[in-house]
């Protein structure tokens, strides 16, 4: 049998946020898989609105599964998961994708992008599906390719690129496309899985600067995992995951 | 950026960007449409051309025999000749108070291959083709004399003969047999095109048939007995015998009462034939070829259908990475599987439409050529309503086709989650 053993530190500012629903709240999730494995057991975690949440962990400590608790993908066996005040573990499976399409932006480790597309296109496509995150950007008067631009500009792909078929970008301009996109129409909640880890250490840290300044500036709340502590420095929350072998395995 | 329009642009962009092998899909639905809509477009054609042909007609009288064989030879020219029945008859005929008109065929000479058919000033009057149109000439007259000739449009145009032109007929229907060389005939007139076997035609009178067969014989001149073109007149040249006569009634529903009298006629041995009749025998012989033809292609079309959903299946796993993004973009499993069944409409419609383009093209290629050997008119113009049952039929094969691989896509990418796999 495997369990986890999870510490949290927390570093909580408060200010104006408070008044806002928690970004992540997780509250008493027990969650096994089929196999009968658990994962996790009774485990709580809340993320204020704005706040910055780095997991940490090997490989198989249950990140990927913790994310995917959050997006609704997996549902606990027992306890609820709540974003930003909605709490989507009682949700329809449909009502579920369209609050998360809404709400979530998801910047993967590699292959975030739509090979074929352009980087304009690729950065749009979220606006496709979500009416409340078109209606988000119209709101901040802003055409709908006049505020992709300005993202992808502010994250350092310049003109030049915003025609190029993503295939046709290096390995850091593809990731920092797929942040403009996960950030356009402004999802109260970005999920980052290990962006960086396809990118060298340098870049990466730029990349992640970059990333939490945008964040700042929409007010955006960020779950970042990576198996890189070095950047616990710049988070106001940390949670590392690690894999513990109980008595019962050996 | 309205859903659908979405929907479309996704399906496109990913369906352009495996254009190549797409193509080869798209290729095989259009084959499957050339197929069934072809067939479909020769078939009604080929009736409305063969019933066109006779319209206004209620008899074709001829010598004993089978009915379709002498409906082809005496209205369309095809096939090799029956017996003649006897110009009594033929008057006897012309003569009953049901008839009002009556034109009488005799045929078995040619002109580099077109048949020859001696007939009388009522065909000008009386024929009708295709809805109730008449016969007009495009330059010249009719005929009014021995050794004249006039043409149908095709002859002229392929022969390069205009009026004034001497020509040479030959004898019997081949085209091979020897020349009446001693009795050249002069073009008078030219018809308008009729799309009808009578631009494959030329036209000459019943006299004109007997003058130059004065010094025959059972298909050969007579030896040491020859009579000049000039010295034929003196000669009894009213008709003996002719082919066929198309006969038209002064009241249609006395058909079968005609009909009845012309088959008991006790003088001669007769067959009066209803078009509509013998074309129905006509089209029951070559129902079983269309049947065959009808299921070949449908077994092309399924083979094409088939190659669509093993294509769109075998690059669905290709493809997971690519749905996966749409999915953390946030495009719901419903949205991956509308966007894949469009996939496959846009396949199957660029198919039919690459189809028609194809079949518009071999249409325009074969028209001249499907005139000048066979005399059959395939024409372009708007689908039929059974074309666009067919072409609609394909539409809604390719979609329903194109379900199950948006199923499966569906339950992946339910399975695969957000997280684009390596």
């Amino acid at each position: 049998m495997v369990d986890m053993a999870i510490s949290s530190s927390a570093d909580d500012s408060p200010g104006l946020t408070a008044q806002l629903p928690p970004a992540v709240s997780l509250t008493g999730i027990t969650f096994a898989w089929p196999s009968g494995e658990p994962v996790l057991d009774d485990f709580s975690l809340e993320l204020k609105a704005c706040g910055k949440l780095l997991i940490t962990g090997a490989s198989g400590s249950g990140k990927s599964t913790l994310l995917s608790l959050m997006s609704g993908i997996l549902k606990p066996q027992k306890g609820t998961v709540s974003i930003v005040g909605k709490e989507i573990s009682s949700l329809s499976n449909f009502k579920r994708d369209r609050f998360r399409g809404d709400n979530i932006g998801y910047i993967f480790q590699q292959f975030n992008l739509v090979p074929y597309l352009s980087s304009l296109e690729n950065v749009l496509i979220p606006l496709r599906f979500s009416s409340l995150r078109r209606k988000r950007v119209l709101q901040d008067n802003k055409g709908l390719s006049e505020r992709a631009k300005e993202l992808l500009e502010r994250l350092s792909i310049g003109p030049s690129l915003w025609h190029r078929p993503a295939s046709k970008l290096s390995v850091g301009q593809q990731q920092r496309v797929a942040a403009a996109r996960a950030l356009i129409g402004r999802p109260p909640l970005l999920i980052a899985d290990e962006p960086t880890s396809a990118l060298d250490k340098e870049i990466g840290l730029v990349f992640l600067r970059l990333l939490l300044k945008e964040c700042e500036e929409a007010s955006l709340s960020l779950v970042f995992v990576s198996h890189d502590e070095s950047f616990a420095s710049e988070f106001s929350q940390r949670l590392s995951l690690r894999r513990v072998e109980t008595p019962l395995d050996s | 950026m309205g859903k659908f329009r979405s929907y479309l642009f996704l399906a496109f962009r990913s369906a352009w960007n495996r254009r190549f092998t797409l193509f080869l899909v798209v290729l095989s639905i259009s084959l499957s449409t050339v197929l069934l809509v072809g067939i479909e477009r020769l078939k009604g054609q080929a009736r409305a051309g063969f019933v066109g042909a006779i319209s206004g007609t209620d008899l074709v009288v001829g010598a004993r025999g089978s009915s379709i064989q002498l409906i082809l030879y005496a209205v369309y020219h095809l096939g090799g000749a029956t017996n003649n029945m006897s110009w009594e008859s033929a008057m006897m005929i012309k003569n009953n108070p049901l008839v009002s008109w009556t034109i009488p065929f005799s045929m078995g000479d040619s002109h580099r291959g077109y048949p020859v058919v001696a007939t009388s000033e009522d065909f000008f009057i009386h024929f009708r083709y295709r809805s109730g149109s008449s016969l007009k000439l495009r330059a010249g007259r009719e005929f009014s004399d021995i050794f004249e000739v006039v043409l149908g449009s095709e002859v002229a145009a392929r022969l390069k003969y205009s009026v004034g032109n001497e020509i040479v007929l030959s004898h019997g229907a081949t085209g091979t047999g020897p020349l009446h060389s001693d009795k050249p005939f002069v073009v008078v007139g030219i018809l308008e095109p009729t799309a009808s076997p009578i631009d494959r035609s030329l036209y000459i009178n019943l006299e004109s048939m007997e003058a130059i067969h004065v010094d025959w014989r059972g298909g050969a001149p007579i030896r040491g007995f020859q009579v000049s073109a000039e010295n034929v007149r003196k000669f009894d040249l009213s008709p003996k015998v002719i082919t066929a006569m198309l006969v038209g009634l002064e009241n249609r529903r006395q058909v079968f009462a005609l009909q009845r009298e012309i088959q008991e006629y006790r003088g001669e041995a007769l067959s009066a034939v209803m078009p509509g009749v013998a074309l129905d025998q006509l089209w029951g012989l070559m129902g079983n070829w269309e049947r065959v033809l009808m299921v070949v292609s449908l077994l092309v079309t399924f083979t094409g259908l088939a190659g669509l959903m093993s294509t769109i299946l075998a690059g669905l796993g290709e493809r997971r990475r690519e749905l996966a993004i749409l999915r953390s973009t946030g495009a719901s499993p419903l949205d991956i599987t509308i966007i894949m069944s469009l996939e496959g409409l846009m396949l199957t419609l660029s198919g039919i439409v690459l189809g028609v383009i194809i079949l518009v093209g071999l249409i325009l290629a074969a028209s001249p050529y499907l005139l000048n050997n066979y005399g059959f008119y395939l024409s372009l113009g708007p689908p039929t309503k059974m074309e666009w049952l067919i072409m609609g039929g394909i539409a809604v094969l390719g979609l329903l086709t194109s379900l199950l691989p948006a199923i499966r896509a569906y339950f992946l990418s339910l399975s695969d989650g957000l997280a684009p796999t390596t």
